[in-house]
């Protein structure tokens, strides 16, 4: 039997960065295929060369044998292909109705949104979703918007379905029933289903055949699961060259932060404690008020409840400048947003935060903290110019200084690749180590099992926990499910 | 005519002016309708006053060469639309800075639309005017107390413009542009992801917006005032820019906001010839001012436009 | 990039960066003088004599030079605060306003309070500021307290400023012995010439300022945070400082200097108050501040290139008829040829990287 979908010798260059260099894999109707790899392996980029979102710089796709070049995502959704994104491609303001109809491919383009919201009940039906049609999706939960995504995406009747991370944000409940439709839409209804993930139970619960990208190329050729377990495909996706990161048991001190009971945003009436040396984790999928915590501290939110003091300072609403000078460094979530500024130097964002009346050349110190967090890049080159881990790595040597008591780090290893993830987490665990304490938000719940002392999961607004070491993986997932 | 202080009190003076109010609103609000548009795309587009102006000298122009009002009207909906490509062009393809392309425009229009008139009306001692256009009493109707005369004994162009506002909001209740639109405003990525073209539908949508811009220009015109001065929309463009906010980029509050802004200066109007206690120049700053404490007012309520609104789109492939 | 050669590559580039900054800008102000250029011949007239006399009655004759210099003297106050605003992406358009605030609380005490000569024009230069910042703190206050889109406050406030202006000059700080809706002189505050240049002492405090705020906007954490606001204010407020404080206080800056240019036209050129007193500075510094793309100097250089302008404009204007309102037009286009020149340039640039 021909491949629906061929991929031969595909390429992509960025810059200087090859994101995908030489590769090759089948899809085939009927199965679900994981392609599994970890951050920037370059797996969203092979989905968006299928779904017509970006062209290949070398290498061709065939289409049940035939040439296929996809230039746009309409002429993907012509070839019924269909591609279910990461980041959401949903209009918050909008009726999941409206979002059906945007999609939709020219010829069946009629504006009436009842019968389009008919149509989606259908569908939602058959799959055995429920679906709120009357209120905008911003309103809707992140669960809600995955599962709109996916009915979107089946609306246009496509034989190939790309789905990037569909479970990314879903909890461990949602995910299983996610799952589960994955593989009718696949068996019962002869599809064929690519699913893009970094979840290695899921790879084995949910597919027939897998693929395995490392840096941008194939490292294990598609096969069928057959005998792995999850250590062995963490194996593959990994490779065995990057060491593990270590970490010891070492003693806590003094109290360095006492949070009681307060409110800001969607956290509500949360109680959080952080002692010398100690490393206090923060699970949960994100919007359950990991934000509210993050800003909360780093004293940008309203608190409209309860006391967080460092010591004797409240942090509260506090000036930012003060926040540094208590000796709290900040490594936001979102970095570009609040960490660094984009067309500025290199030198100019060492010194926010920091700068005295009349500015001084701090190129020698900039160089110096450059160079001990191993930023890829020159003083006096712009922020925007470095990568998305040098980026974040310039924040962090911004941030540790000599004075600092207490990292607030949120969603530190997001998006960088699995070295410089590596990196940064060793030095978040060397500063406790050294006597400092960490507050550590992160989506990735493995990666705070491995690191933290201590953990506390976000869960509708609320924070559940602690739990001290050795951790119950179960349970934090029953939490993390809001199953409490 | 001078008014006595007892005037004010009669339902005769409030009829007036409420009639008044209507026809300055028509203007405004059609500008205003047209700016949303735009704005709803995810362009600001603060030309907006110079476009106006633009449009009004072209439909003074127009209407006074062909002796017709319609002629007008659509004299002022073209280089309105023409302002708004090129706009366009500056600030979606070229990715220019709205805030200073839309202010150089701004600048431009009423510095260039003054140059001209004096260049080719300036000749005459007593300015020329333009046809004006024919009433349309609709019987009984306009009898009905106060809100009559305001609704149902106008002249043709301004039921033109209840039209046009009329259809345009219907329009957009219904149609496929509207999600387009709307997505591109809110959410260029997902727009993008969903098969179209962001660049050419903030095109578009400039296009359109600035066009009925120029109409609004066109109705100040042809539909009030029959004659051209420099500077004769004096700041309304602005005014269009603050009621889009204060409508929350919807077209039923934008009108309520341009007949509560219409109204103010037809009393304004009045008020200048009034002998009161109160100096005049008090009633000219009232519209200002009470638009500033209505966006104030709303303002707190955390109303927040397009997200993408001012913001320029680039593709995720294209380099930075 | 490598080799032996790479340095004196960086040297040359240093070197050619402002003349290839300069190029695009240069070209952009040609193409808008030929588009100017076909309207004068539209309008019956020769071009060439036309931007001759612009230039000689500019530039070259005594009583041109003189007005070129006093006319821009505003214009750099004005842009100067206005660049401060546009460079930290505050957009305070209603310079207009301000200044006519710092003019009328100027007069408002000097119209009726006697002080020795350089008591009289440092408190003039204060007055100006206090009122100029006043009118700016209102806007400030609504744009920080209340969400008030920052183009639109300041400019509704210029709207409601103009009335006021006329009201105060016909009413209760009118010249009693005049029938002119003007004010008092403003006395002993009137700002003295200086011979040579023939001209008021305006121009230095003008010059003087830029020179300062060049300091400032380079050397201090102001200009940083000015900068640094301007490029991501979501990390100036997480790490500098809050967003009331920044915003009123680049608002009161340039509130500030429009004040003060308030107060310098009315005590360099004015001498009274009156409905003229709103000119129009206030708005074509934001021209110059655009043209001077945000930098002290630059504001310096565009300042008196659209001043002789204007100013040659109205010779012009004398001579042969030609409406000034012509050259204001080309001074937009100007604008709008370099902000699109710039924008071609800066693709060009990222395209051959």
């Amino acid at each position: 039997m021909t491949p629906t979908i061929q991929v031969v010798g595909v390429g992509r260059v960025f810059g200087d960065v090859e994101a995908l260099d030489d590769v090759d894999l089948d899809i085939r109707r009927g199965e679900v295929l994981a392609v599994l790899g970890e951050n920037g392996a370059g797996k969203t980029t092979l989905m968006r060369i299928i779904g017509g979102l970006d062209q290949p710089s070398t290498g061709h796709l065939l289409r049940n044998g035939e040439p296929f070049a996809p230039g746009s995502p309409r002429e993907a959704v012509e070839a019924r292909i269909a591609l279910v994104h990461q980041h959401f491609a949903l209009v918050p303001t909008m009726l999941p109705a409206e979002i059906v109809l945007l999609f939709r491919a020219e010829r069946e383009r009629r504006c009436d949104r009842r019968t389009a919201a008919e149509q989606l009940r259908v569908l939602a039906a058959d799959l055995g979703f429920e679906i709120d049609l009357e209120r905008p999706v911003g309103e809707q939960s992140v669960g809600e918007q995955q599962r709109l995504e996916l009915l979107r995406a089946l609306d246009s009747n496509p034989d190939v379905l790309l789905l990037d991370e569909p479970t990314a944000v879903l909890t461990d409940d949602e995910a299983t029933a996610m799952l589960d439709v994955v593989r009718r839409l696949a068996h019962d209804q002869d599809r064929a289903v690519v699913l893009i993930t970094h979840r290695l139970r899921e790879v084995i619960a949910a597919a027939d055949r897998v693929v395995v990208l490392r840096a941008g190329k194939v490292v294990s050729p598609v096969s069928a699961i057959g005998e792995r377990t999850p250590e062995s495909l963490a194996a593959e996706m990994v490779g065995s060259e990057v060491p593990a990161i270590a970490r010891k048991d070492h003693n806590r001190g003094q109290q360095v932060l006492a949070m009681q009971q307060v409110s800001a945003g969607k956290l509500t009436k949360a109680d959080l404690s952080v002692r010398e040396g100690e490393i206090v984790g923060v699970a949960g999928v994100d919007g359950n008020g990991q934000v509210g915590l993050e800003l909360a501290v780093a004293g940008l939110a309203r608190v409209t409840s309860g006391t967080i003091r460092m010591g004797d300072v409240d942090l509260a609403g506090m000036h930012p400048r003060a926040r540094i000078a208590a000796g709290l460094a900040y490594l936001p979530s979102d970095r570009y947003a609040r960490g660094l500024i984009g067309p500025m130097l290199c030198t100019e964002n060492v010194m926010l935060g920091r700068t005295p009346w009349r500015l001084q050349d701090i190129t020698a110190d900039t160089s110096v903290r450059m160079r001990r967090w191993a930023v890829k890049g020159e003083p006096h080159h712009r922020a925007d110019s470095l990568s998305g881990g040098n980026a974040q790595k310039l924040v962090a040597a911004r941030e540790f200084s000599e004075g600092t008591r207490l990292v607030l780090a949120c969603q530190p290893t997001r998006g960088l690749d699995p070295g410089a993830a590596r990196h940064l987490r060793q030095q978040l665990l060397d500063f406790a180590a050294q006597g400092g304490a960490v507050i550590w938000i992160s989506a990735d719940l493995d990666e705070l099992m491995e690191s933290a002392d201590q953990l506390l999961v976000a869960s509708g607004g609320r924070l559940l926990g602690p739990e001290e070491r050795p951790f119950d993986r179960t349970r934090i997932g029953l939490w993390m499910g809001g199953a409490v | 005519m001078t008014l006595a202080q007892q005037d004010i009190v009669t339902l005769t003076f409030w009829t007036a002016v409420l009639a008044s109010g209507v026809r300055l609103s028509i203007s405004v609000g059609v500008a205003a309708i047209g700016e949303m548009i735009t704005e709803r795309s995810g362009v600001l587009n603060l030309g907006l006053e110079g476009t106006m102006i633009i449009g009004a000298f072209a439909s003074f122009a127009a209407a006074y060469e062909s002796g017709s009002v319609w002629v007008g009207l659509i004299g002022g909906i073209m280089a309105g639309a023409v302002v708004g490509l090129g706009f366009a062009v500056l600030v979606v393809v070229q990715r220019v800075d709205q805030v200073v392309a839309g202010l150089s425009i701004t600048l431009f229009g009423v510095a260039f639309t003054s140059f001209l008139n004096t260049e080719v009306y300036g000749g005459t001692a007593v300015p020329p005017r333009v046809p004006r256009p024919s009433t349309l009493s609709i019987p009984v109707l306009k009898d009905i107390p106060l809100i009559g005369e305001a609704f149902f004994r106008q002249n043709l162009v301004v039921y033109v413009g209840v039209l046009i506002i009329v259809v345009i909001s219907i329009w957009l209740r219904r149609s496929y542009a509207t999600i387009v639109m709307d997505a591109t405003g809110e959410s260029p990525a997902a727009a993008e992801a969903a098969g179209h073209s962001v660049v050419a539908a903030r095109i578009v949508a400039t296009t359109v917006g600035s066009a009925l811009a120029g109409l609004g220009g066109a109705l100040l015109i042809v539909g009030q005032l029959g004659f051209f001065n420099s500077n004769i929309t004096a700041g309304r463009g602005w005014v269009a820019l603050a009621l889009v906010i204060f409508g929350r980029w919807r077209p039923g509050w934008i009108m309520a906001g341009a007949v509560l802004f219409g109204s103010l200066d037809a009393l304004q109007f009045r008020f200048q010839t009034l002998d009161s206690a109160v100096p005049f120049e008090f009633f000219i700053a009232m519209p200002f001012v009470v638009t500033l404490i209505a966006l104030a007012v709303g303002g707190s309520g955390g109303i927040k436009g397009p997200s993408a609104l001012g913001i320029p789109f680039r593709r995720a492939t294209e380099p930075n | 990039m490598s080799g032996p050669s790479s340095s004196t590559t960086r040297a040359l580039d240093r070197l050619s960066a402002p003349i290839g900054a300069a190029v695009p800008t240069m070209s952009a102000v040609l193409v808008a003088l030929v588009v100017g250029g076909i309207l004068i011949v539209w309008a019956g007239d020769n071009p060439f004599t036309v931007y001759w006399i612009v230039l000689e009655e500019s530039l070259f004759a005594r009583t041109g030079w003189r007005d070129t210099l006093s006319r821009a003297t505003p214009l750099v106050l004005v842009g100067l605060g206005l660049a401060v605003g546009f460079k930290a992406s505050i957009w305070n358009i209603g310079a207009e306003g301000q200044l006519i605030a710092g003019a009328v609380a100027a007069i408002a005490v000097l119209g009726v309070v006697d002080l020795p000569v350089p008591i009289a024009i440092t408190v003039g230069l204060v007055l100006g500021a206090i009122g100029g910042i006043i009118w700016a703190a209102i806007a400030g206050l609504l744009i920080t307290r209340y969400s008030v889109n920052d183009v639109i406050a300041t400019l509704l406030l210029t709207f409601t400023a103009v009335p006021l202006l006329n009201y105060l000059a016909r009413d209760p700080l009118q010249d009693p012995e005049s029938f002119l809706p003007q004010t008092r002189r403003i006395g002993s505050a009137e700002l003295p010439d200086i011979a040579w240049i023939d001209t008021h002492i305006g121009i230095v405090f003008a010059v003087v300022l830029v020179a300062i705020m060049a300091w400032v906007m380079k050397a201090t954490r102001f200009g940083y945070l000015v900068r640094a606001h301007g490029a991501n204010r979501g990390a100036v407020y997480a790490n500098e400082s809050r967003r009331r404080v920044v915003t009123l206080g680049i608002l009161a800056l340039s509130g500030a200097f429009a004040g003060i240019a308030g107060y310098v036209t009315l005590a360099g050129e004015q001498l009274r108050v009156s409905g003229g007193t709103a000119a129009g500075f206030g708005f074509t510094a934001i021209i110059v501040a655009i043209l001077g793309r945000n930098n002290p100097i630059g504001v310096l250089v565009a300042a008196f290139g659209l001043s002789a302008m204007l100013v040659g404009a109205e010779a012009a204007q004398r001579q042969s008829g030609l409406p000034v309102t012509l050259m204001q037009s080309v001074q937009a286009l100007v604008v709008i040829c370099v902000i699109a020149g710039n924008a071609m340039a800066e693709r060009r640039s990222r395209g051959t990287q």
